[in-house]
């Protein structure tokens, strides 16, 4: 109460719409920021971009692959490749994903997801593993 | 004795408001730097939630003096504070030296304004302009990176507060100057 | 007024320049990263590693070499209808065919190395392969009938050598013996388009660059003031690393292993590197070679000869090619390496 009997003795008209103007500015930016679209994933068939999927938005959809469907799944940021049974499908041994710059493929399909963006590495990071 | 009276008078008019003036604004500064100094030395959130207690007196400089007087009391603080702490030319440095500036030209842009703002009102804007001249610098001189940006509501929301704060404090110290009528302009 | 302003100016003037100077002098500009794309191309995620330099123009080079990677395994797949080596492969036995001569080179020196192995590194192998059928998807999980891998064996062995016979005047031609042989350039042309990837980066003006193409990999370069980082896969544990080398390159490595296709049947491990002595997958005491080397053509046909010699007559052939170096893997772990190979040994990922 103190600090506000200060505030109104201390503020002038102007001082307040100051005060109401700039809050409700902040709050705007920071809703307007934070409802930025976030990070996506580019799906690729045979090298060729097929699909971009916002990682901000849940939703598990299908697209068609060399041999049948394979089933794309984002879920909380992260993006993963589902289903289609074979050893080689790298995909599957990946899981999930979401650091920019990751990918998950499977190879016999000819689908390839990766997340936007280069990835931040360390300097203890492996830049390649050779396999 | 009446002659040398009245020229005394006339000296008082003529010359020792100036030299009051000046005076007055070298004590603000002195102020402002030893609470930046000691700020500095206090364990805080980070120097991006300083509550940038010196800012006082700048705002004190302005509402009394006018916006050269605040360049000069925040020119002195960065520049002297600085040397005090060793930080001169590092990119703590330039991080105030830049946030400072944005202040100092939000001042001059307030004062343009016919808006009847107080200290309150100025401090708030001046923090604000304080606030992202300093991280455009920080993206410029350190971070490099955009990322820094998303940060900034975050940023502002805290110096809304403490420009606020400040404002307020600013309004009692310049309530109490003029409570000191020889001090008076 | 005027006057006080002009001082004013002058002092805001001096002391920015001095500032600005002062900034360029302490303040480093931002360490370009690595930049990595990744692609599918030759039956695996090739990944290509840019450090440095203009970024505009490193992507448009990272595309171009990904495009020379796929001209390649359009000349060379066995898999592509219309491929070089496909025409090749589906024509009359006994009789000479045209061939480009970028093939040619390439099969010149898998006959060579197919000589200097003793018959161990074949690139007439694709019969056989296709009884095996590990690039089938599905992939297989239990071994072809003995008797087809026995007929394959006897018909390959009436042959005198690899059954490839390659002329070079007027025009590259090539002529295959008999049914039991046909091209399958799955030991050598991924390295030779890891190669020519490598070289469209050189042309279009990136100096660092790592290419990873599964068991392939080539190095240009550096990361500015540090070497490329990279670890040899641990055979028994796909997340795990066996070494790490900290390379300047150039500087080429490929991996062979018994775990890249395989499958159970039995209690045994079939894998897909076949010994063309017995028809089956090599059994050579060797789990996974690696091969250092100056060019990835050679990398990847040295690790694939290697793994069916073995250790001994491996490392004897390593002989015949300076500057190469080996790190085998024996079936029961232990690890041995030449003197030269670059690399420390790592128990963790």
């Amino acid at each position: 109460m103190k600090w506000l009997a200060l505030l109104r003795r201390g503020s002038t008209v102007g001082d307040r719409w100051v005060m109401v103007l700039t809050g409700l500015g902040i709050v705007t930016l920071g809703m307007a920021m934070s409802a930025e679209p976030g990070r996506r994933a580019q799906v690729l068939r045979d090298n060729r971009p097929l699909l971009m999927l916002p990682l901000d938005r849940d939703v598990t959809t299908q697209v068609e692959g060399r041999l049948g469907p394979v089933t794309i799944q984002v879920e909380k940021g992260r993006i993963r490749l589902l289903e289609y049974n074979s050893p080689r499908l790298i995909g599957t041994r990946t899981g999930w994903i979401q650091g920019a710059g990751q990918t998950t493929a499977c190879v016999p399909c000819g689908i390839l997801v990766q997340v936007e963006g280069h990835a931040k590495r360390s300097s203890t990071e492996l830049d390649a593993v050779a396999q | 004795m009446m002659g040398i009276h009245v020229s005394h008078q006339a000296n008082d008019l003529e010359s020792i408001p100036r030299l009051r003036k000046d005076l007055l604004v070298a004590y603000l500064a002195a102020a402002a730097v030893t609470t930046h100094v000691l700020e500095a030395a206090l364990p805080g959130p980070g120097p991006w939630f300083k509550p940038g207690l010196a800012n006082v007196f700048t705002l004190v400089a302005f509402c009394r003096f006018g916006w050269r007087a605040a360049m000069a009391v925040t020119l002195i603080r960065i520049l002297v504070s600085s040397m005090a702490l060793g930080i001169l030319f590092t990119p703590g440095f330039f991080l105030s030296f830049f946030g400072a500036t944005g202040a100092v030209l939000m001042l001059g842009v307030v004062r343009l304004l016919p808006l009847g703002l107080g200290p309150v009102g100025i401090s708030l804007l001046a923090a604000m302009a304080h606030m992202v001249a300093q991280t455009v610098a920080a993206w410029l001189l350190i971070i490099g990176h955009v990322g820094i940006f998303s940060a900034l509501p975050w940023f502002l929301a805290g110096s809304w507060i403490s420009g606020i704060l400040n404002g307020l404090l600013a309004f009692l110290l310049l309530e109490r100057l003029d409570q000191h009528h020889h001090l008076q302009r | 007024m005027i006057q006080r302003w002009g001082r004013w100016a002058g002092v805001v003037v001096m002391v920015s320049g001095l500032l600005v100077l002062m900034v360029r002098w302490y303040v480093a500009p931002e360490p370009p990263g690595v930049r990595v794309t990744t692609r599918l191309l030759m039956g695996t995620l090739v990944a290509i590693s840019t450090w440095g330099g203009d970024e505009h123009q490193a992507t448009r080079a990272v595309g171009l070499a990904f495009e020379e990677m796929a001209r390649i395994e359009a000349l060379m797949s066995r898999f592509r209808p219309q491929s070089a080596v496909s025409l090749l492969n589906g024509a009359k036995r006994g009789e000479e065919r045209p061939i480009p001569e970028e093939l040619a080179l390439l099969l010149v020196k898998g006959v060579e190395l197919g000589r200097l192995s003793g018959g161990a590194f074949d690139i007439g192998l694709a019969p056989l392969s296709d009884l095996w059928g590990f690039s089938r998807e599905p992939p297989p999980v239990a071994p072809p009938v003995r008797e087809s891998i026995a007929s394959w064996l006897t018909e390959h062995a009436s042959l005198n050598g690899l059954g490839i016979a390659i002329q070079s005047t007027p025009e590259f031609r090539v002529k295959l013996s008999n049914a039991s042989v046909g091209l399958d350039l799955g030991g050598s042309a991924k390295g030779y388009a890891v190669d020519r990837a490598m070289e469209v980066l050189r042309r279009e003006g990136v100096v660092n660059a790592l290419i990873n193409a599964g068991g392939d990999m080539l190095i240009m370069g550096s990361k500015g003031e540090t070497p490329w980082h990279v670890g040899l896969r641990d055979p028994r544990d796909p997340s795990g690393v066996v070494a790490i080398l900290d390379r300047v390159g150039p500087l080429a490595l490929s991996t062979s292993g018994d775990y890249e296709r395989f499958f159970w049947a039995d209690g045994v491990r079939y894998h897909h590197i076949l010994d063309p002595k017995t028809g089956y997958p090599a059994r050579s005491g060797l789990i996974s070679v690696s091969i250092q080397a100056m060019d990835s053509m050679t990398a990847d046909a040295l690790s694939t000869a290697v793994f069916v010699l073995g250790e001994q007559a491996g490392l004897e052939l390593l002989q015949h090619f300076p500057g190469s170096e080996a790190l085998l893997i024996r079936e029961n772990g232990e690890h041995v390496k030449t003197p030269g190979f670059v690399g420390r040994w790592s128990k963790t990922p």
